[in-house]
């Protein structure tokens, strides 16, 4: 992840038909691909709509690449990709033209453009069928013609708002890969706005909660994944009530599961060979022991079950 | 300036790919066509009058119906170039969801309402109103001041008739981003011009006066026209042919723009 943030998020608030739908929205926003995730009307779509200044912020403000949103507007849009939600295309074209249209209102010249297009419709995989008439696709395949339309101009930050709606197992496959290798190239910064958890997990190295308009939580995943590598799970032989007591004595917070396992907390100083030697001595056998994992199900539940959600730094 | 030529050229690409369109076009010249044999004819009665031997110039007496023939030809056509066209500029794009497509770019609403207005004005100048102006230059060609009353007389139809056609694209536009499909569009525009012709007569009947032929944007232009030329009697004094114009631009292009945008 990189030291400088490309996003910078400072108190920003969007109001919408008299309703606040984005409230002081701070951060900073660093990795290469970023999941924004929240409940339905948290705001998610808003964000994005904002940063391609469909909506104005009535307070705050914020940058992409150091550029204002509102002041330098024209400027970070064209070094947007976005592909909206909703099946969007112009009726009347084949693939090839539509992209290539839209190629050139990002300022490609038209042969240029022309080129591009063709180049992003085999990258999709729509290649073979990019001389026919876009309101014949299939769903998946206008899922996929907004995402070439997107990628066409070569965009700084690719902005995707639940690409994977509508798809089928493979096709969904198929996009996520897509999106892997788009960041995996390391040239586009690439934001996943996604209610699907495993979706933004398999493919973000950062992840934006945001709840009720606000951001929640920003967590690197691999950090956040890690964090909890002091919470054990341990199933023992013998005697677990004193080993658990043992447990405590070392300073350990342990609670006992209702399948018989005990869940301990190591406090920075007891090490995992410390309760090796505290088995040994107590004659007791830990049989399984095991890292608590957050899965990023986990920290979504964590984050939305706590109360007020508060402006991430 | 770009992306305006870009949004105009493809949308002009897009309706001249019909050929029946491409006949339709060729069919609204055919008007012109004839208010130029009209124009030489008028100028040339004595040999008419000498070969045929009946008193045609009595008939075809077109010192001020050629003009305002030439103005009613060319509102007609504008009409209907911008009653096939129009709809099927902005209507599809609102009802496929495009505008977060055109936003999203470094493309304005500005630019992307003058690109379409353009394809409109575009045509219908180019095949509605320029083929009308040969007949009167001809017409005013003959006569003995032939640049000063030929380029009034052109420069008022031009004016009267770029208003005219602004006016309509602009109510095109707007009517189809309300309704969000092009037949509707279409019977909608219709509907809109037949309706207000039709309450204008009822106010004038009911009240007498100008009320109702504010609601006339023809009667406006040709006021105009008449105004600007000297030439024929205006039903309505100009500043209120203007007045017309004006309000109807202004309601259109305020309906169109609170349409085109992204909705939350």
């Amino acid at each position: 992840m990189s030291d400088q943030p490309w996003a910078e998020f400072d108190a920003l608030a969007v109001d919408l038909g008299g309703r606040t739908i984005l409230d002081e929205v701070s951060a900073d926003v660093r990795g290469r691909c970023v999941g924004l995730l929240g409940p339905n009307g948290a705001g998610k779509t808003t964000l994005l709509h904002t940063l391609l200044g469909f909506h104005k912020p009535y307070r705050g403000c914020a940058r992409l690449f150091g550029h204002d949103i509102v002041a330098d507007s024209r400027t970070v849009r064209a070094w947007i990709g976005y592909m909206p939600e909703r099946d969007s295309f112009i009726a009347g074209m084949t693939a090839v033209r539509f992209v290539r249209y839209m190629a050139e209102l990002s300022g490609l010249a038209p042969d240029e453009a022309l080129e591009r297009a063709h180049e992003a419709l085999f990258r999709v995989g729509l290649g073979e069928a990019r001389y026919r008439l876009i309101e014949s696709y299939s769903s998946g395949m206008k899922q996929l013609v907004k995402l070439a339309q997107a990628i066409v101009h070569g965009p700084r930050l690719l902005l995707l708002d639940e690409p994977t709606n509508g798809l089928d197992a493979p096709a969904r496959n198929r996009m996520l890969d897509l999106i892997r290798a788009f960041v995996g190239e390391g040239r586009t910064h690439v934001v996943v706005s996604s209610h699907l958890l495993a979706d933004v997990e398999s493919c973000c190295d950062e992840v934006v909660l945001l709840k009720e308009g606000r951001i929640a939580h920003v967590c690197d995943l691999a950090e956040e994944r890690g964090g909890n590598r002091r919470f054990l799970f341990l199933s023992v032989k013998g005697d677990a009530a004193r080993f658990a007591a043992g447990l405590v004595e070392l300073g350990c917070e342990v609670a006992r599961t209702d399948n018989g396992e005990l869940k301990a907390v190591l406090p920075a100083t007891v090490e995992v060979l410390d309760l090796y030697r505290l088995a040994d001595a107590l004659s007791v056998q830990i049989r399984g022991l095991d890292h608590k994992r957050d899965s990023l199900q986990d920290i979504f539940l964590r984050t939305m079950a706590d109360g007020s959600a508060t402006s991430a730094p | 300036m770009k992306r305006i030529a870009v949004i105009a050229r493809y949308g002009l690409a897009s309706t001249l790919r019909s050929r029946l369109f491409l006949a339709f076009l060729a069919a609204c010249l055919v008007p012109s066509v004839g208010l130029l044999v009209a124009a030489y004819l008028r100028q040339n009665l004595s040999i008419v009058d000498e070969m045929a031997d009946i008193a045609v110039g009595a008939v075809l007496d077109l010192d001020v119906w050629l003009f305002e023939a030439a103005v009613g030809v060319a509102q007609v056509v504008t009409f209907l170039i911008v009653l096939v066209v129009g709809p099927g500029l902005v209507a599809p794009d609102l009802a496929n969801n495009a505008m977060p497509l055109y936003l999203s770019r470094p493309v304005a609403k500005r630019d992307y309402v003058l690109g379409k207005l353009l394809v409109l004005l575009g045509l219908s100048v180019a095949v509605g109103v320029v083929p009308g102006l040969p007949s009167i230059v001809v017409h005013a060609g003959y006569g003995a001041d032939a640049w000063g009353s030929g380029g009034r007389l052109a420069f008022a139809f031009l004016v009267a008739l770029f208003a005219w056609t602004l006016c309509l694209s602009l109510l095109a536009l707007a009517v189809s981003a309300w309704v969000k499909q092009r037949p509707a569009a279409t019977l909608g525009l219709l509907g809109l011009y037949v309706v207000s012709s039709l309450l204008g007569g009822v106010l004038d009947s009911a009240f007498g006066g100008l009320a109702g032929s504010l609601l006339n944007l023809d009667r406006a232009v040709q006021a105009i026209a008449a105004a600007l030329s000297g030439v024929g009697e205006p039903m309505m004094p100009a500043a209120f042919g203007w007045g017309a114009v004006i309000v109807v631009a202004t309601l259109a292009t305020a309906a169109l723009w609170h349409r085109i945008g992204v909705r939350a």
